[in-house]
Parts: C-alpha cells; sequence; structure tokens
C-alpha cells in the first residue's frame, strides 16, 4: 500500500481536471452550485499543494509513476521543490481570483457561466501538471491543454474585440505548440526515451548531432511564444484588454507555468552537456531578455489602457526572470524563482485591483486615474501597493527578487544587465507614477462621486497587496524552498 | 436541391454503417495496436456529420441535441478520471489496475480496464466533437 501523500502529485493535477469535467454537467442540472464547486475544488487543491510543499520541504522530491510503470516506459511525475512551490502558488492564487470571480461573473451571462468555470478548472489542471512532469511529451500535452483552456478565457466575451484577441492568440500559440511538438519528437528519435531526467543523461553523448541542436532549438522557440518572451509578447496586450478579469490573472500564472518548463528544458534536460562552445543559449536567452525588458518597458510608457500598460509590463518581468535563468548559476536562478513569485503576487494584485475598478467606476484608461485616491481609497492603496512592489521600490518583494538576479549578474561579471535591471526599475516607476500622480494629486474631473468597491474585492486587493510587500521582509520563506531548487537543478542536489 | 447531390447523399448514407464498424474496431483495438479511444471518437463523429450531410434519419437536429451532447461528453471523461482513480483506491498508482480486486490473471483485467477507459475517451470526443459540429453549424447550445 503507498502512503496517501505519495499521491499528491497526481491528485494535484486530476482534482481540478475531473472538476472542469463534471462543472457542466453540474451548471446543466443544478445551475446555482458552479461557483461553489470551483470554489471547493480549488480549496482541495490548495491544501493538497500546501501538504505536497510541506512534504517535499522535510523529505525531498517525489517520484510518482502513473499506472505503477517505471520510467523508461512509463510515464512519471517528479514533485522536486521548483514544482512544488509553483504548484503552492498556482492554487493559491487561483482560489484567490476565483472567490473574487464569484462577485463579478454576471458580466457573462448565465449560459455561459459554467463553461467559464471549466475553462478556469482546465487551466489549473494544466498549470499544474506542467511544473510537476518529468515527461517531454506529457509536458507538450499538458501546455496544449493550458493554452486552449487559455484561448476559450481570451474569447469567452464573443464580441469582436475579444474574439480578434483570441484568434490572434491562438495562431500564435499553435505555432508554438507545433514548434514544441516537432522538437518533442527530434529530441525522441535522438535519445529514444521521453523521461526528461533520462534524456538529461543520454544527450552529452550526442549533444553535436544536428537534430538534438535543433530540436533544442524548436523547443525553446516554441516555449518563448508560450512564456511571452519580447519578439513573441505580442498576443499578450490584446489578450489582456478586451478578456474577463480573470483572464489576465490566468495567463499570468500561465507564463509562469512555462518559465518552469523553459528552466525544465535548459537544466533537467540539456543541463549537464550545456556549455558556451556547443550552445551559445545563456548569451542568447540573457540578450532576449534584456531586449525585453528595455522595450517592454518603453512602450508600457505610451500606453494609454491600464491593463495594455500591465501587459507590457508583464513582457518586461519575463524578461527579467529569462535573464535570471540564462546566467546558469544558483544565484541567477534563485532570483528568477523568486521573481516569478513576487511578480505574479503583484501583477494579480494590479489586475485585479484594476478590474475592480474597471466594474466599479468603468476606468479603462489611464485619465481616468484622475482624483480616485479620494473617492475609491482603499482599491487604489491596494493598487498602490502592487505597483510599489513592481517598481522595485526598496523593502518590497519585487525590490529583494530584482536585487537578487542584478547580483546574480554582477557576481558572474556581466555588469551591462545589472545596469539593464536598474535602467527598467526607472522606466517601471516612471510608467506607475504617472499614474499616481493622476490619482493622489490631481481633482477629479467628474460629474458623480464614485464609490468604492464592495469590500470582499477590497480585502481582497489589500491581502494580494500587502502579500506582495510582506514578501520583501519575510523573502527567507520562499528561499527556502527556492535554493534546494537552484541546487537540485544545477545537479549540486540539496 | 440539385440533381448533383444525389451522389454526396447516397455515398455519405452508404459510408456510415461502415465507418460506425471501423470506428468500433479501432475502439476495441486501441491496446493492442494503433488506436483508441480519442481516433475511435472522431471516426464515430466523422460517420454523424456524413449521416447529416447525406440528411439521413439518424441526423441529429434541434433544441435537446445540444446539453445531452454536453452529458455525454462530460460522463465519458469522468468515466476516464474515476477509473483512474480505482487504480488508487485499490492501493496501486493512479491508472494502474493490476491490484484490483476482480477474479481474472491480471492481463484480463488489463484488458477489461483498458477498454472501459477507451470507451470513456471515446464517449467524450465523439460528444465534444459533435457539440463544435452543431456549434459551427449553428444548431448548438
Amino acid at each position: 500500500m503507498i502512503p496517501v501523500t505519495d499521491h499528491l502529485p497526481i491528485l494535484v493535477v486530476m482534482i481540478p481536471v475531473i472538476t472542469a469535467y463534471i462543472t457542466p454537467l453540474v451548471g446543466i442540472l443544478l445551475k446555482r452550485t458552479v461557483k461553489g464547486i470551483a470554489v471547493v475544488a480549488l480549496s482541495v487543491n490548495l491544501a493538497c499543494s500546501l501538504l505536497l510543499a510541506h512534504y517535499v520541504l522535510i523529505n525531498g522530491p517525489i517520484s510518482y509513476h502513473l499506472s505503477g510503470v517505471p520510467p523508461p516506459l512509463g510515464i512519471e511525475f517528479v514533485a522536486d521543490h521548483l514544482g512544488a512551490v509553483l504548484s503552492l502558488l498556482i492554487s493559491a492564487i487561483t482560489l484567490i481570483a476565483i472567490i473574487y470571480l464569484s462577485a463579478t461573473i454576471p458580466e457573462l451571462g448565465k449560459k455561459k457561466t459554467s463553461i467559464f468555470y471549466t475553462l478556469i478548472l482546465l487551466a489549473v489542471g494544466g498549470m499544474q501538471g506542467i511544473v510537476l512532469t518529468n515527461d517531454l511529451f506529457n509536458l507538450f500535452v499538458l501546455i496544449e491543454i493550458l493554452a486552449i483552456a487559455m484561448y476559450g478565457l481570451v474569447a469567452i466575451r464573443g464580441d469582436g474585440k475579444s474574439l480578434l484577441a483570441g484568434y490572434k492568440y491562438l495562431l500564435i500559440g499553435s505555432a508554438g505548440s507545433a514548434l514544441i511538438l516537432i522538437g518533442t519528437g527530434f529530441l525522441f528519435i535522438s535519445t529514444g526515451t521521453l523521461n526528461m531526467t533520462l534524456m538529461g543523461d543520454i544527450l552529452p553523448d550526442i549533444i553535436n548531432s544536428w537534430t538534438v541542436l535543433g530540436g533544442f532549438a524548436l523547443l525553446i522557440a516554441g516555449l518563448s511564444t508560450k512564456i511571452g518572451l519580447f519578439p513573441l509578447h505580442i498576443w499578450m496586450p490584446d489578450a489582456y484588454a478586451h478578456a474577463p478579469s480573470i483572464t489576465p490573472v490566468i495567463s499570468t500564472l500561465a507564463l509562469k507555468a512555462g518559465l518552469v518548463a523553459l528552466i525544465r528544458l535548459i537544466y533537467v534536460i540539456f543541463g549537464p552537456s550545456l556549455s558556451a562552445e556547443t550552445v551559445p543559449l545563456p548569451s542568447v536567452l540573457s540578450l532576449l531578455g534584456a531586449v525585453a525588458i528595455i522595450i517592454c518597458s518603453i512602450v508600457a510608457l505610451q500606453q494609454a489602457d491600464i491593463r495594455r500598460m500591465l501587459a507590457y509590463s508583464t513582457g518586461a518581468n519575463i524578461g527579467c526572470i529569462v535573464l535570471g535563468i540564462s546566467f546558469a548559476t544558483s544565484a541567477g536562478l534563485e532570483g528568477a524563482m523568486l521573481h516569478m513569485i513576487t511578480h505574479t503576487v503583484s501583477k494579480v494584485c494590479l489586475f485585479i485591483a484594476a478590474d475592480a475598478m474597471l466594474i466599479q467606476a468603468g476606468i479603462r484608461r489611464i485619465e481616468d486615474f484622475r482624483g480616485l485616491a479620494d473617492e475609491m481609497p482603499y482599491t487604489m492603496a491596494g493598487f498602490s501597493l502592487g505597483a510599489i512592489s513592481i517598481i522595485g521600490i526598496p523593502l518590497s518583494g519585487g525590490f529583494m527578487s530584482k536585487i537578487y538576479v542584478a547580483n546574480a549578474a554582477i557576481g558572474i561579471g556581466l555588469l551591462i544587465y545589472a545596469g539593464v535591471i536598474l535602467f527598467w526599475t526607472l522606466l517601471t516607476a516612471l510608467y506607475f507614477f504617472r499614474i499616481f500622480r493622476f490619482a493622489y494629486f490631481e481633482p477629479s474631473h467628474r460629474e458623480h462621486r464614485l464609490h468604492e468597491t464592495p469590500w470582499p474585492s477590497i480585502l481582497i486587493i489589500l491581502i494580494l497587496g500587502g502579500a506582495s510587500i510582506l514578501l520583501g521582509f519575510f523573502v527567507e520563506v520562499p528561499m527556502e524552498m527556492i535554493r534546494p531548487a537552484a541546487g537540485i537543478l544545477l545537479g549540486g542536489g540539496i | 436541391m440539385t440533381r448533383s447531390d444525389i451522389i454526396v447523399r447516397t455515398i455519405a448514407r452508404l459510408m456510415v454503417p461502415f465507418l460506425l464498424l471501423f470506428g468500433a474496431y479501432i475502439l476495441l483495438h486501441g491496446h493492442l495496436g494503433a488506436g483508441g479511444g480519442f481516433q475511435a471518437g472522431i471516426i464515430f463523429t466523422s460517420a454523424l456529420i456524413l449521416a447529416a450531410i447525406g440528411r439521413s434519419r439518424i441526423e441529429f437536429r434541434s433544441q435537446p441535441a445540444g446539453s445531452k451532447l454536453w452529458i455525454l461528453g462530460v460522463s465519458g471523461a469522468v468515466l476516464f478520471g474515476v477509473t483512474g482513480f480505482l487504480g488508487i483506491v485499490s492501493g496501486g498508482f493512479y491508472l494502474q489496475y493490476s491490484l484490483l480486486p476482480l477474479p481474472f490473471p491480471v492481463e484480463t483485467i488489463h484488458a477489461i480496464m483498458i477498454t472501459i477507459v477507451e470507451i470513456g475517451i471515446g464517449i467524450a470526443v465523439s460528444g465534444m466533437i459533435c457539440l463544435v459540429f452543431l456549434t459551427i453549424t449553428g444548431r448548438g447550445e
């Protein structure tokens, strides 16, 4: 008999997926309970993720063999420190988002409600699978599950703009999925296995073959569309601007799941054989990351729509995480993982606050923020806390993670990238201070005084905003998981 | 209806029973060779779509079809998920059938359970693709 804790990796993935399948049925039979079922399922999922993280922290990684067949033939799930911490992040944020969402869903109409929750739960299952799987083909399948749910979530409003945004996302995302599948095929032909760890053992001998290098390039290119790395981020602004409130939140998490896949590709599969002579990948990725940071920030400065601005800001943050990953040092990896967490918490806070303002007061453009601190003080306070962390003002969560990445850059002598991060902080401050100036120092031009958001939304926004600041003070809590994660990925053990 | 329609209709009607039989073969052959629930579901659905194109008597139409297909698709997927959990309940891993307390040899248990899973997948795929067809042609929901 296998202890129950060993089943946690599969439970974390299958609970949202099976609930997603049940949801439409419930939607047909008992229309009112859909939200309740989604909240219960995600709460159970959060409990499982917490248990998993606790277990992994104490006992080390869990390896789970689906259908009892061991790795060379069977599919393996590995809950290592990286997977466990990301799984916890995904469960926690989606639970908070879905609680917030249950207040705002009427905007979609009754008919779409159950489909909407189905897509969210499927996306959660896909993300949990991506961060936990150790099988390359399984990774592709889970990326597809996530991507298809995301296309639906972007287009679900069904009006012209959101359909167009969803179609754009579908075209770019499908091209990315195809590249990932071809790359997986190339690596499978070369190594004869799909298990990532086994591939990592075989690849050093054949790293110079064109098939392997081609497969690697295809996988990197395909994953770049999924994580929205600089030239391939173009689907993001439209997808965020016209979708319902939850889509940017789920998408922020989906990007992180894609980044985990990228980390595993580089460090688990290619880690042992990757060196500057065979593949100049680290320098290419660093360059892409730095360009993403600068260009996305400059474009964000020019946006008039708040959600488009936040989308470009996400593009820049993805650049920072890729920069941290590309250094191939434990300091860089730790910085990248910490930035994944701080960026997710702060950006989700910003998206939810922006959505509360949109629903309550129809605020969409940055000029509309005039006098907002006076009329919606708590929502604006939460927004400001999130923004402080995204800018990286000292002592906030975002500051700590940026410092880690910048330190890593200095540690390997690439001062230019530390400079890029500093310059990026100034640019970010510039576009958020524009909002602060409107909100705090300019009078409102509206004829009617706006009402504050209902208190449950305020509570959620303030919790997320507080968490994004407190992460800076309690940075050791996530670091306790992140340090061993980086150690395992770099081959040094815990 | 023009006269040339008769070719489409006749061929489509002729194909339907053979496609259904082929689908059943692919479904049951799934765990031995190429095939399985997904492919079988697609073949079943293509038979139904051909029937719809040929306007034969098993055409599906009208409002209730939408929600019935939802139920079909959902129950297939749930069948798959729940069968997987039987493995955990019997003391093994997810989707592991060898430990199920059934009075057959292990190979027979595998064959039975995999067939159930494949049927679940087939039902789910068939229901969902039918729904996609109905939605595209404006008869779904």
